[in-house]
């Protein structure tokens, strides 16, 4: 994606910062595209892929990157990074793999919705949300050790 | 009647009675170091439909500002718990939104695609 304006964030997991990171990912989308229906998407995507990498971090540092690229459409990419569990690696893998291969995003999500009202370990909502939701691409990648989560989606002016 | 209430972290919730009915309000910002007390919040208030013998619970969220995935999980498993109480126990669970407040549109059409016609959205 070529570069427009981003913010690149790096902070030691607090769960209570991820209110406030979506609300700053909120005010630069707005100054970016204006206010409505597609920043509220962006917010909702930003705050369920940054509370997964806080909660399931290993060592104490999550970092995340809001980018924007104008056009018509423009082109939002949100991306985290963290150094997870090896367990929670396993349940990214398997809930990225189950996402890829839903054709239809929202009844997948209405599936996983089913399915958390007998869970006890987390909703596992989050990326099903971000994609039903907030109609965004959801992919991951290993870095090394870190694993970057992205969201992504073109969106046109408000 | 005994009707919950709660302040904590980011986000409040209170009930009232309204004739045979109960109404309860959420505001502020619903995420997960808030999931815990909204999740003792909506037993409470489910037990008090219960024993109350209510029809309906309006639940007012025109001042949720935002909703995580931990959070609203608390809400389908109230739905479920709805549901699963005999027939003619079962109660009503109506959604006041914000229509400004575009993520309460999409998240609350997922609720009622899954509570079914238990429930309903009021904006």
């Amino acid at each position: 994606m070529p570069e427009g304006p981003f913010v690149d964030l790096s902070f030691s997991p607090n769960i209570g910062l991820v209110s406030m990171v979506r609300q700053f990912a909120s005010d630069f989308y707005t100054e970016q595209m204006g206010p409505g229906d597609a920043v509220s998407r962006i917010a909702l995507a930003t705050h369920e892929i940054l509370e997964n990498a806080v909660k399931y971090s290993l060592d104490g540092m999550t970092r995340i990157r809001i980018e924007y690229r104008p056009g018509n459409p423009g082109h939002v990419q949100i991306r985290t990074w963290n150094r997870p569990r090896p367990e929670h690696l396993e349940v990214l893998r398997k809930n990225m793999t189950e996402l890829e291969e839903a054709e239809d995003p929202v009844s997948y999500y209405l599936e996983l919705i089913r399915r958390t009202s007998k869970r006890t370990d987390g909703s596992g909502l989050g990326l099903g949300r971000v994609r039903a939701e907030a109609e965004m691409t959801v992919r991951y990648s290993l870095e090394g050790e870190w694993v970057c989560v992205s969201a992504e989606a073109p969106f046109s002016h408000s | 009647m005994n009707l919950p209430s709660f302040d904590k972290n980011t986000l409040k919730g209170g009930c009232s009675q309204a004739g045979s009915n109960l109404r309860a309000t959420l505001s502020g910002v619903a995420d997960l170091p808030a999931q815990d007390a909204l999740g003792q919040f909506v037993v409470r208030l489910h037990q008090a439909a219960v024993d109350a013998k209510t029809q309906l619970v309006e639940l007012d969220l025109r001042e949720l500002k935002f909703m995580s995935s931990s959070c609203f999980k608390v809400f389908v498993t109230w739905l479920t718990d709805v549901r699963e109480l005999p027939a003619d126990e079962q109660y009503r669970v109506r959604f006041v939104s914000d229509p400004a407040q575009h993520w309460q549109r999409r998240s609350l059409s997922a609720l009622a695609a899954f509570g079914g016609d238990r429930v309903e959205i009021a904006a």
